[in-house]
Order: structure tokens, then C-alpha cells, then sequence
């Protein structure tokens, strides 16, 4: 998509024979734009998407408060070789300065995940890819913050849909809500005793995947702002992060690639998660349905 | 997966485990790329080439593990355990849920 950028004072406002700058009408150019505002552009500037002038990514979105993990493969990334020994959480969390940090980690080399600073699977944003066999995994430490039991989650994954159980992300240690690729069937969530399909489909394409955690209900998304599986709500609490494992020790390991995860502490509204699944969509080409 | 089986042998597997650190540099500091917040450098290093399991089952044995490691990096019985290790069957790794 081209992007409208600040341009001398001779170059005329859009119309419809000028084949630069596209179908939607912008505003005037004026010395006091440094882009137009025009609908529906979008560009990948720092840390998010611009829509009509206004930068667009979880913080924004939720406010900085109610973000209690932001993972983002081109943000944060530590490595070793090529490695990655940790992934920062871009939350602000106030645990990130101490023990109780947020920050998914693994000290191991053995068990690092690769880093991928350009994937063509993921609209070339980078991402994170796990290799089961070994098994990768980042893990955080169990939170200073409260465990939170309400929330609602987001993740861009994809996994190699082999025969076998392929956790995405676990919020405790082999506990209380974790996310996989079931076999070769389907997407689960397992909250507690709570089992819920996410999807009735696989995730060998890059998807974003979605879960309404405890609240009136627990509401599952895939690629969608409405909900595929609705179930009953559970009281599993979220103490931690484990990436692509249910465990530390790498139980239930990934075959695939993660590209970001996002965690709130209250169940998203409408508008919220709509807005959360159009900047995940955009970001990663991934078609979201209404 | 290579490891080095040591039957009833915890110490031993952690000896193992400090050994095969040493020789390939560990601890070693990571490097900061790309954006945003980075994890302080306690947080990013890393302490160990590979990791020392315990089998799930028969919680007396434990392994460590030496996978792609360049065995030339130690002598005598040390090197010869990391070229003779066997891959680990299925029955060494944890389930999922």
C-alpha cells in the first residue's frame, strides 16, 4: 500500500486522475501534516500501526494498566547466537524490575528457540520459530502481580499440525489453562476442567487465536471478532507464561511459530477486541472475518 | 536428542552438566536486537549448553544432555561419553496435557 508522505507545496490535493495516491480521498495537504489522513492507510512505524494518524497496538488499545503481557518478535528479543535467551514483555509491568518478571526467558541452550527477523508466512514481521524436538521453550518466572483469573488473551501462532499435542502457551505449570494444537483435529483450550475448541480446523497457516478467560462465559476466537466455541466459565488463574510448552521442562512441546502474544487482566469489550483482531490481522495479513 | 545416561546417578549428571557448560563458554551474555524493552542481562544469559532430565518414570536416572556438542572440547572419558552417548527414546520426555 503507498504511503502519503509530506511533499512541496505544488503537489495538488488528490483527485481522481491522479493514479499516485489511490481511491479514498484524503485531506489537503497543509505544512502542518506530515501525512495524510487518509482512511484506511496503514504503516508499520515503531511499535504499531498508524490508522488515521493515530499509532494502534495493545497499549493503546487497552490502556497501559490493563496489558499485563505484551510479547511482539520484533521487540525485546535477547540472543544467543541465533538463538533466543529471552523475550521481553513490553507490558511496563512494574514486575519486569524484579524476580517476579514477565519476561519469557531460557537459559538453556539447548532448549532456545530460533529467532526469525523476516518470515514470508507471517506478512515478513518477524517471529519466533520452536523446535519440538528439542523441546523449545521460554518460560517467565510465576508473576509478582496477583494471579489473575479474569482476562482475555491473544496469540499469532502457527504449528506443523503433526500428530500430536502442541501446546502454543500455558499459564501455570502443566495447571490451570493452557492453549494447543490437538493432533492433527483441532485447536483446545483447557481451562481447568473446562475443555473448549477454540477451532474445529488446524493452525498450519499462521491464525490468531483468541480466549475470553473466566469471564460471564469463556469465548473462543480464531481469525474472527465473534466467537467460534462459547463454554462455561472457569477459575483457573493465570500465574505465568510459559511459550510453547506446558511446562518448563517442555512437556507437550510446539512444532511452529509464534509471533506475538497479548494478555489483558478483564475481559476485552466489543470495540476492544475488534480493534485488537484488525491491528493482529493487519500486521500479519491474516483475513479476520466479522 | 544425545545424552549421557547416568542410571541412579544425579551427581554425576550434574557434573556432566558443568562440564559440558564450561567447555562451551557458559555462561554466556546475550545480545539485545531489535526494539522496545529488553530483559535485564541476569535475565538473558545463559547458564547452560544443555539440560540435565530426569526421567519421568524412573525418577532415580537422569541424563545430560550433549546433542551437537563438539565432543573434541574435552579429554579422556569425558569425550569418549559425548561421542559414545545414545539418542534418548520417547520414554525420557514429559507428556502434554
Amino acid at each position: 500500500m503507498r504511503s502519503r508522505i509530506w511533499t512541496p507545496p505544488e503537489k495538488q490535493i488528490w483527485t481522481p486522475e491522479d493514479p499516485e495516491v489511490g481511491a479514498v480521498p484524503c485531506v489537503p495537504w497543509s505544512p502542518e501534516r506530515m501525512q495524510c489522513n487518509t482512511r484506511g492507510l496503514a504503516l508499520g512505524l515503531g511499535l504499531g500501526l498508524v490508522f488515521g494518524g493515530q499509532t494502534v497496538n495493545p497499549l493503546t488499545i487497552y490502556g497501559p494498566s490493563a496489558v499485563e503481557l505484551w510479547l511482539r518478535a520484533d521487540l525485546g528479543i535477547t540472543l544467543n547466537g541465533g538463538n533466543v535467551s529471552a523475550w521481553a514483555d513490553q507490558s511496563g509491568s512494574a514486575d519486569n524490575g524484579g524476580a517476579g518478571s514477565h519476561h519469557a526467558v531460557q537459559g538453556t541452550a539447548g532448549n532456545q528457540p530460533l529467532y526469525v527477523a523476516s518470515d514470508a508466512t507471517f506478512a515478513g514481521q518477524a517471529c519466533i520459530s520452536f523446535n519440538k524436538a528439542r523441546p523449545d521453550v521460554l518460560a517467565s518466572a510465576v508473576w509478582t502481580t496477583a494471579p489473575t483469573v479474569v482476562g482475555t488473551f491473544f496469540i499469532v501462532c502457527n504449528s506443523d499440525g503433526a500428530a500430536a499435542t502442541e501446546v502454543f502457551c500455558s499459564f501455570a505449570e502443566a495447571g490451570t489453562g493452557e492453549l494447543y494444537q490437538n493432533a492433527a483435529a483441532d485447536v483446545q483450550y483447557f481451562q481447568g476442567s473446562t475443555l473448549l475448541f477454540v477451532g474445529e480446523t488446524t493452525v498450519a497457516v499462521p491464525s490468531v487465536l483468541g480466549v475470553d478467560r473466566n469471564g460471564a462465559a469463556t469465548n473462543c476466537y480464531q481469525n474472527a471478532i465473534t466467537a467460534l466455541n462459547t463454554g462455561a466459565a472457569g477459575s483457573g488463574a493465570l500465574t505465568k507464561i510459559i511459550v510453547a510448552a506446558n511446562t518448563s521442562a517442555g512437556a507437550g512441546p510446539l512444532g511452529g511459530k509464534i509471533a506475538e502474544i497479548i494478555s489483558i487482566n478483564r475481559i476485552a469489550t466489543l470495540a476492544e477486541r475488534t480493534a485488537t483482531m484488525r491491528y493482529l490481522g493487519a500486521r500479519y495479513n491474516i483475513a479476520i472475518a466479522a | 536428542m544425545k545424552a549421557i545416561l547416568f542410571l541412579a546417578d544425579q551427581v554425576g549428571a550434574l557434573a556432566m552438566q558443568t562440564k559440558l557448560d564450561v567447555a562451551s563458554g557458559c555462561p554466556i551474555a546475550g545480545v539485545d536486537v531489535g526494539g522496545g524493552v529488553h530483559a535485564p542481562p541476569a535475565q538473558s544469559v545463559t547458564v547452560h549448553y544443555g539440560s540435565v532430565i530426569q526421567h519421568p518414570v524412573n525418577k532415580a536416572d537422569y541424563a545430560a544432555v550433549c546433542d551437537g556438542f563438539d565432543a573434541s572440547k574435552l579429554a579422556g572419558a569425558d569425550k569418549t561419553a559425548v561421542q559414545n552417548a545414545p539418542d534418548l527414546t520417547t520414554d525420557w520426555f514429559p507428556v502434554g496435557p
